[in-house]
């Protein structure tokens, strides 16, 4: 049969019967439309819930530990339960397939306190800073908030190689015995204490009394994460207080300087080496900052603890996140990590178990759907048994006139798919309107951590895919009264 | 042109089930007018739809060009009707949602040989319908149509694609006297052309035009008569 005559008169017989197949394609329609909100609001959720909630696209790794009653311990009699997180470690994380990048991580291992926020509080907190490194061309592979720039984040006491002072950056940078250093700075005993030696270097820079030199604030980057449940939730409980706080943003905090004690803090005091004096600048936010507290070049990091901890303390590192841009690479590389005797941090661990969990629920709904669609489908089937009953002898005379029984079946099954497209494509756009309206109403819901902007995500995928499964449903309602109507007995149909 | 061989039809699967036909042996040469008389239910309508390929249970043999139906695939089958056959019925069989030139042009879409494009299936219908003398209804729908004006449509289609054989079924038998007065004289005009004509009819005068008259009784040929020009 010529297509062209096939499409002429699957339309004919369709607009002739349009009434009889509408309440199957509303079946269909609906089944669709519940299909893409449940499929969008999955992936939304996984989005929001991996993305930003948990980063699931930074795996944390760490050294494999057991569980010793109340406690996680390393090593069980000396024997250590995986081999150490080192610069072979590393090397070799950052070889496994899917990762971009693997970032070095070292906590500081001594007590420290920061002190400052008054140009934006109003008044200047104090509170223990908990702080971790990592070094600065990691941070690269990480997404960063506009107009951060990486070069502001590198460790002010490392000598950049220079021919005169002119290559060294500003704020009292010279070039002696071709390094960049600091001015050299006196400062008086009895004024460390207060802030008046800042004013002794130039710019930004301030006398580190132990060395003698001026100095540039040590860089530090904080989670997006930490902001965000700073102005969610911290806000609103603090200034219930009584203590009023504004809601800040990050271009706010940009800038912000600390004064830092390294050494000492409320929990107690180092006893390897006098208290160490340090201001410390807020130069962006990373996703690959610590989430709560911040986050300094790996080499200050490491350099503090050789200071506090003796040499060995500075060479530890206590994890390495890795970066895996594709979050479907996660899970082989979650296993090449399992199978390098890593094990991943408890919050990748979480990570790992609510994408599980987000997909299961997101399976389970859209299996509601499914079975609207294929119920939608019986009824299909239904309604094509009756026209073909009622096309009996219609069918006949096609067949009198030359039409083959596949001619016919051809027929039946392009009229459902016809019908399957076109109900699955208002189906496509009743749920895509359901999930704009539905994120209107979610407007006016109360704030909360990280709410997003639209809680669903409509991969590209899933167009072509729905539509599909719409007209395969139909196509497969429509198959057993197709292959009647091209089985009918034409000469009992005519004579009938 | 048409050759029956000892063909036996039962409705139903029981060798015990009465017979519509029973050993029909009949040859039907090219070009002639043979008409198929007969009380109800003596097996006329049977063997004309044996003929045409569109009932497939039954014992014997039938030929037609010299092909035994009888081993032909559906497709080979359905490619004969298309391209040999064709049908007029007593009820006309048209498509009621299809325009009348929509209606004539249906057997092109089975067929590749007379036309191949829009405007060559249109240019074809219209012709018939001039012939037929309908050309100004080409566009009304059947249902507006008065019985001869649909037989005339119905015969126009089974031309559509030049078929040699043409099987009519009762083809005056919804007709007043003057209207198939009309049909008759158009049955005869392409059977003078060469088409050959099987028809099932009640009315004398139909069997009056044909050459030769083949009476059924109870599923038997009990007459075969070729009447003088």
């Amino acid at each position: 049969m010529k297509a062209r005559a096939l499409l002429s008169l699957v339309a004919q017989s369709l607009s002739r019967a349009r009434v009889a197949y509408v309440a199957s394609a509303l079946g269909v329609c609906v089944g669709v439309a519940s299909l893409v909100f449940f499929i969008g609001l999955g992936e939304g959720v996984r989005r929001v819930v991996l993305d930003r909630v948990l980063v699931a696209q930074h795996v944390e790794v760490v050294r494999k530990s057991f569980d010793a009653g109340p406690l996680r311990v390393d090593s069980i009699f000396g024997l250590a339960a995986t081999p150490p997180l080192d610069a072979n470690a590393v090397a070799a994380l950052a070889g496994i397939e899917g990762v971009a990048a693997a970032l070095p991580r070292a906590r500081l291992t001594f007590p420290a306190r920061a002190a400052g926020g008054r140009a934006i509080l109003g008044q200047d907190l104090v509170a223990e800073l908990i702080a971790d490194g990592v070094a600065p061309e990691s941070v690269a592979a990480s997404t960063m908030a506009a107009g951060v720039s990486l070069e502001h984040f590198v460790d002010p006491e490392a000598r950049r190689a220079c021919g005169d002072s002119s290559e060294c950056p500003g704020d009292g940078q010279v070039c002696e015995a071709g390094r960049c250093n600091g001015l050299r700075c006196v400062v008086a005993p009895e004024d460390a204490a207060s802030s008046d030696h800042l004013k002794t270097c130039p710019g930004e820079s301030a006398c580190a009394v132990d060395l003698g030199r001026c100095l540039r604030p040590i860089p530090a980057l904080a989670s997006p994460h930490a902001l965000e449940l700073y102005n969610s939730s911290l806000v609103s409980a603090l200034s219930g207080a009584g203590r009023p706080l504004p809601r800040l943003t990050p271009s706010a905090l940009i800038g912000l300087q600390l004064e830092v004690t390294f050494g000492e803090g409320f929990i107690g005091r180092s006893s390897g080496a006098p208290p160490l004096t340090r201001r410390v600048k807020l130069v962006g936010f990373a996703d690959a900052a610590i989430l709560v507290g911040l986050t300094l070049p790996l080499s200050v990091v490491q350099r503090l603890n050789a200071r506090f901890n003796g040499p060995a303390a500075g060479l530890l590192l206590h994890g390495v996140l890795l970066d895996v841009p594709a979050t479907d690479d996660l899970p082989r590389v979650v296993s090449q990590v399992r199978g390098l005797g890593f094990e991943l941090s408890d919050r990748s661990e979480n990570v790992e178990q609510a994408g599980r969990l987000i997909r299961l629920v997101t399976a389970l709904l859209s299996l509601v759907s499914g079975l609207i669609v294929a119920l939608a489908a019986l009824g299909m089937t239904q309604a094509f048994f009756v026209a073909v009953q009622q096309r009996r002898r219609e069918l006949a005379v096609l067949k009198a006139l030359g039409a083959a029984a596949s001619d016919i079946r051809a027929m039946v099954l392009l009229e459902a798919a016809i019908i399957g497209a076109l109900s699955g494509a208002s189906g496509l756009l009743l749920g895509r309107l359901s999930a704009w309206l539905a994120d209107i109403a979610a407007i006016a819901m109360p704030h909360f951590p990280f709410k997003p902007m639209t809680f669903f995500d409509f991969p590209v995928w899933i167009w072509p895919a729905v539509l599909g499964f719409a007209v395969a449903a139909c196509v497969l309602g429509a198959f057993v009264p197709a292959r009647a109507a091209a089985r009918a007995d034409p000469a009992q149909a005519l004579n009938a | 042109m048409i050759r029956l061989r000892q063909v036996t039809k039962r409705y139903g699967t029981a060798r015990a089930d009465e017979p519509a036909l029973v050993g029909i042996d009949l040859d039907i040469v090219a070009g002639e007018h043979v008409a198929l008389l007969g009380p109800s239910g003596s097996g006329k309508t049977t063997l004309l739809n044996l003929i045409g390929g569109l009932d497939r249970a039954y014992e014997g043999t039938v030929s037609v060009n010299a092909i035994d139906l009888a081993p032909l695939s559906d497709a080979a089958l359905a490619r004969i009707r298309s391209s040999t056959i064709g049908f007029i019925f007593q009820h006309y069989g048209l498509l009621d949602h299809l325009s009348v030139v929509d209606n004539v042009t249906l057997p092109g879409a089975f067929g590749d040989d007379v036309a191949r494009t829009r405007v060559e299936s249109t240019a074809r219908a219209m012709q018939l319908l001039e012939r037929v003398g309908i050309a100004h209804k080409a566009t009304a729908l059947p249902p507006t149509l008065s019985g001869g004006q649909r037989q005339r449509v119905a015969v126009a289609r089974a031309l559509f694609n030049r078929p040699k054989l043409l099987l009519c079924d009762e083809p005056t038998g919804s007709l007043d006297t003057h209207t198939g007065a009309g049909v008759i004289r158009l049955l005869e005009a392409l059977n003078a052309e060469g088409v050959t004509l099987v028809t099932v009819t009640h009315d004398a005068r139909v069997a009056s035009s044909a050459r030769r008259v083949v009476r059924l009784e109870d599923g038997r040929v009990v007459e075969d008569a070729v009447r003088r020009p």
